[in-house]
């Protein structure tokens, strides 16, 4: 490559480089200066070191599990579910258009509704859930599905459901691109149902599903309204997560050092769990090119 | 080849130029759109220029304000007045942006506990000078005591004023065996009904609030421990106040009552457990006149009539006519309008205009002219308004802290473990103290 094309690509990449700097250049490194930095009292806006996640550090052990759960206990089921409904609906029935489009109609709902509807639905007076199986005659008393001991649960299982459709579309889109001569050949040679899914379906679904599942946990780690709006991050501390430490520490403690160290704690976490998946999916691809 | 490096040369140029172009607009816009948008200020036509804001649910807050800005600029030609809208959810989360921009409202509808808010206390206007002695004296001393910062200012002019009163469905207290006609009007009553509800009947004894995130029930224990000690929960330099003996029996009295509350009470707002006493599921409910629309909805304007009885608070052992209040007020937040902001504030609080801002809004009558009108003929509405010329209240926590929320998490996690069980009264009494500290340190 000569200097004066070597130039003019730099030249040329440059707006963009200007944009990405104020884009995420500049929040990022407000977060990591306000991280250090002192927020109210005598310490207001001097540097603090580590004084910040000093603060904050009984909470994070608690915190950072309860997230991990939430994150895994949605991701995985939700690509699990978007998977097996993306391979039925990748077969010719009537309705198929149907189908799909219901599949989607979760994603189109913004969450904070999610949170709302789901609230609803677990309702323990009215709630179609303890309605429902008060009429079939499974419970005599409502179950508190948003108590202490199950809230967690009940905002994954509604994080599950708003999260299908995306692994849903991501696989369905993917599948249809899978040449059906593979199939054909490999019946031919005598593979069954499960060979072909374990030989065919998954190898060619593995760019999809590294790309899915790095969105969907990035997405679901980050996730705020559900939570929000369903528990509150509560009751007590069942259902807090890192998103709603940030928003806690930021608008009721109005401390943006501790919202700051929140933050930077979900960055470092996020970016190990990017580079484990990455590593995890190219060391698989190395496998099978072997 | 030469013009694809002039023209990436001009990209270059123009993408920074833009950028630089838009950071200095958006800096200096703040004056130029001010004036666009007809904000704050003086005019061209010599005319002060302010806004106000009553966050809420915009229809009522038309029903009142929008007449009453009208007559006012009627009276007053040199001021022009313009309402802003916003739900108390979109102001709670804006507002910290509009003092930082210096762009909020000049004359706002406050809380009292944000008195000291880090984002807005520099901005509050003393409005001593300015104000009408009418407008000052109206307020009975109660409320004042109430609102009281320690300041010898005056940056606050409480307009309403919701005291915590006690509601219960009368076909419960029957069905339970008591006498609907004579409510507990004391601590031991007030258990006896619970307890006795809860056992002789389907419905629980007592609605506690207990949700996540909403204060309710920092509020609801709150108001027993002021009972019992006579005294807030902070101090003016936000330190516990009720790490006492009548602190410990305010605790315990509230563990007492956790058999009879509602199942699962962490799910509950106050808005959620006003159906459930319409509806017969629970026997009394702790409320303030905000419970009122739900009842009037079901049973017409005259609960007097209705299976809905209100009642002041059952009183603590000591016998002090003590309740919860909280109270919601007007200030002003430029000096430079000041005059033009008290006036406005002058009028807002005169009682044809106070009397139309509580019937639209569903608050308690504040002064006794108001009964007047028909819509405060009703008993019940006395009850408020006794309690508020006659009870001493307590109210919101953290009035004198730059951030009064925190308290109100802090503790809240603290006391959905007594009622939840997992922590006894003691325990309780501790970890909210130790809460409590740990958020005045914070802001030390």
């Amino acid at each position: 490559m000569t200097a004066s094309k070597r130039k003019r690509i730099v030249l040329s990449l440059l707006p963009l480089a200007i944009i990405l700097c104020f884009v995420y250049g500049y929040p990022l490194a407000s977060v990591c200066i306000s991280a250090f930095r002192g927020f109210g009292g005598s310490s207001d806006g001097q540097f603090v070191g580590l004084e910040n996640f000093m603060t904050i550090s009984e909470d994070i052990p608690q915190t950072v599990t309860t997230t991990l759960i939430w994150t895994f206990g949605s991701v995985l089921p939700a690509m699990v579910f978007g998977l097996v409904i993306a391979m039925i609906c990748n077969r010719s029935f009537k309705g198929k258009k149907v189908v799909v489009a219901i599949n989607l109609l979760p994603y189109a709902i913004p969450l904070i509704i999610v949170a709302s509807c789901w609230r609803f639905v677990y309702n323990s007076d009215f709630g179609l859930i303890n309605v429902f199986l008060e009429k079939i005659g499974l419970i005599d008393e409502p179950i508190s599905f948003l108590s202490f001991d199950t809230a967690l649960i009940a905002v994954i299982v509604a994080r599950i459901w708003r999260a299908i459709p995306f692994a849903f579309m991501n696989y369905y889109s993917a599948l249809t691109t899978i040449p059906q001569e593979q199939y054909e050949q490999a019946s031919i040679d005598g593979a069954g149902p499960f060979q072909r899914f374990r030989y065919i379906t998954l190898p060619n679904l593995r760019a999809t599903t590294s790309s899915t599942i790095i969105v969907l946990t990035v997405w679901t780690f980050l996730v705020f309204d559900i939570i929000f709006g369903m528990t509150g991050g509560g009751p007590i501390d069942a259902t807090m997560t890192i998103s709603m430490r940030i928003y806690r520490e930021m608008f009721s403690m109005k401390n943006t050092g501790t919202a700051s160290a929140w933050s930077l704690i979900a960055i470092f976490i996020l970016t190990l769990i990017t580079i484990l998946y990455w590593k995890l999916m190219n060391s698989k691809e190395d496998d099978y090119v072997e | 080849m030469k013009k694809k490096r002039i023209l990436s040369l001009i990209l270059c140029v123009a993408m920074a130029g833009t950028l630089v172009m838009g950071c200095s607009s958006s800096s200096d816009g703040g004056e130029g759109s001010g004036e666009e948008t007809g904000s704050s200020g003086t005019s061209s036509d010599g005319k002060t220029k302010i806004t106000v804001i009553r966050p809420g649910d915009q229809e009522k807050v038309q029903a009142f304000l929008e007449p009453a800005v009208e007559q006012f600029m009627e009276d007053n030609p040199d001021i022009e007045v313009e309402i802003k809208y916003e739900s108390w959810t979109g102001w709670i989360q804006t507002y910290p942006t509009y003092f930082e921009a210096d762009t909020q409202p000049d004359v706002i509808f406050w809380w009292d506990n944000k008195m000291f808010d880090s984002s807005a206390r520099e901005h509050f206007v003393d409005l001593t000078d300015l104000l009408s002695e009418e407008t000052v004296s109206q307020i009975p001393e109660s409320v004042w005591s109430l609102v009281d910062t320690g300041d010898e200012e005056l940056y606050y002019i409480p307009s309403s004023v919701d005291t915590m009163v006690l509601y219960y469905n009368k076909d419960v207290f029957e069905a339970a065996g008591l006498d609907p006609e004579s409510p507990p009007t004391t601590w031991d009553e007030f258990y006896e009904a619970a307890k006795a509800i809860t056992e002789n009947t389907d419905a629980a004894g007592i609605g506690v609030p207990a949700i996540t995130g909403s204060e309710v029930l920092e509020e609801f224990v709150g108001m027993f421990i002021n009972q019992a000690t006579d005294a807030p929960i902070l101090d003016e330099n936000s330190e516990p106040l009720f790490e006492t003996d009548e602190g410990m029996e305010a605790v315990e009295f509230v563990e007492s009552l956790v058999p009879y509350m509602q199942a699962s009470p962490t799910e509950y707002g106050r808005g959620e457990l006003r159906p459930l006493l319409r509806d017969g599921q629970i026997g009394m409910l702790i409320d303030a006149p905000w419970a009122v629309p739900t009842f009037t909805e079901a049973f017409g304007e005259n609960l007097d009539e209705s299976i809905i009885g209100i009642t002041s608070i059952p009183l603590a052992p000591n016998g002090k006519q003590i309740t919860w209040a909280g109270t919601n007020g007007w200030v002003a937040t430029r000096e430079e309008t000041a005059e033009a902001s008290a006036k406005l504030i002058d009028w807002l609080m005169s009682p044809e205009i106070l009397e139309s801002h509580h019937i639209a809004y569903g608050s308690a009558p504040l002064l006794e002219s108001e009964f007047e009108n028909p819509a405060f003929q009703y008993d019940y509405w006395k009850v408020f308004y006794d309690d508020t010329q006659n009870f001493t209240l307590y109210g919101m926590i953290g009035k004198n802290s730059p951030t009064p929320s925190a308290y109100y998490t802090a503790m809240e996690e603290v006391w959905q473990q007594l009622i939840l069980g997992q922590i006894d009264a003691q325990t309780a009494l501790e970890g909210a103290a130790e809460a409590a500290r740990g958020v005045t340190a914070r802001n030390s």
